[in-house]
């Protein structure tokens, strides 16, 4: 008797070609992949209860827009630079202050010291805090590197700025969070 | 704090707001909204004469930028983000510059960092990185 075959998942270049062919299932699948991370994205950018709005919103340009991918940024990348303009437009519509992702000060760690754990608490709500203060720039590029682990490279790509400027911003916004948190 | 840390925990966060999107209400609300706007966007051809235009725009676009910017020789730059700003052409010296400040910076009241060189942008950025 032979193992049933494994179907590995498609590559997003396929799932796109598939899109772009007008296939619902591929930008289903897409979505499906990618939503999560880009979720995270925008809550650390202080999106607050509107993520899954402004999800929905980068998916939609994406997939409306998809002739506009060229493949320089991964997919993900790219929605990620959509979201984040879309971000951008919802609160210029409404003239939104960056909400800090409350959430993210709930998450416990049994083995650890309850002290530390208090202090290390403290220091996530300040630094989801801080990363919500930074220029849109700054922010951008630290997020995509320090929370999503792109490279400088992908991060360029998809902000469409070179690699330099890229590291330049990132030099900032650590120092800028370094102040903030010291004060 | 080193960086290192702040990296850290930056990298947790939002961990929440990924787990909770409802994947499959994001996917059928997308869905439907390109359903009803007629799904991808197909790109409209561009005329043999829009392509022209944009192709002589570029060329004057480089030329003055050759002539005005690209052979202004600064001195050598220190400092932190020094090595890295060395590299970096007007444009992308004034997006920095833009997210340093709150207020969008004007000098001697009459001169914006629109009518800087990328020399002048660089020494500005310095400055104010101290």
């Amino acid at each position: 008797m032979t193992a049933p075959e494994a179907h590995p998942e498609p590559a997003d270049a396929e799932l796109i070609a598939g899109w772009r062919a007008g296939d619902e299932g591929a930008a289903a699948t897409l979505m499906r992949r990618h939503a999560p991370p880009v979720a995270r994205y925008l809550a650390a950018s202080g999106a607050g209860d509107d993520v899954e709005d402004v999800v929905q919103e980068a998916f939609f340009r994406a997939f409306r827009y998809i002739d506009r991918f060229q493949g320089a940024a991964s997919f993900r990348t790219w929605v990620m630079a959509i979201a984040g303009n879309a971000l951008t437009d919802l609160r210029r519509r409404r003239g939104r202050r960056p909400v800090l992702p409350l959430e993210d000060r709930e998450v416990v760690d049994a083995s650890a010291d309850p002290h530390d754990l208090l202090v290390e608490r403290d220091l996530e709500a300040r630094i989801a805090h801080a990363v919500t203060l930074l220029p849109r720039m700054q922010r951008d590029v630290f997020l995509l590197r320090a929370q999503q682990g792109l490279s400088y490279d992908e991060i360029a790509s998809a902000l469409e700025t070179s690699e330099g400027a890229a590291r330049v911003h990132y030099h900032h916004a650590v120092k800028r969070l370094k102040r903030v948190l010291r004060d | 704090m080193d960086e290192r840390h702040i990296e850290r925990v930056a990298s947790q966060l939002g961990a929440r707001a990924g787990d909770a999107v409802d994947v499959d209400r994001v996917s059928a609300a997308v869905l439907a909204r390109l359903r009803s706007a007629g799904g991808a966007r197909r790109p409209r051809p561009v005329s043999r004469w829009m392509a022209l235009a944009a192709g002589v725009a570029i060329m004057a676009g480089a030329a003055y930028y050759t002539f005005a910017v690209g052979d202004v020789q600064g001195p050598p730059l220190s400092g932190t983000a020094a090595p890295q700003l060395a590299g970096l052409n007007s444009a992308e010296l004034g997006e920095i510059l833009d997210s340093l400040v709150v207020e969008p910076v004007t000098l001697s009241g009459q001169v914006s960092l629109d009518d800087l060189n990328a020399e002048q942008l660089a020494e500005l950025l310095q400055m104010m990185e101290g």
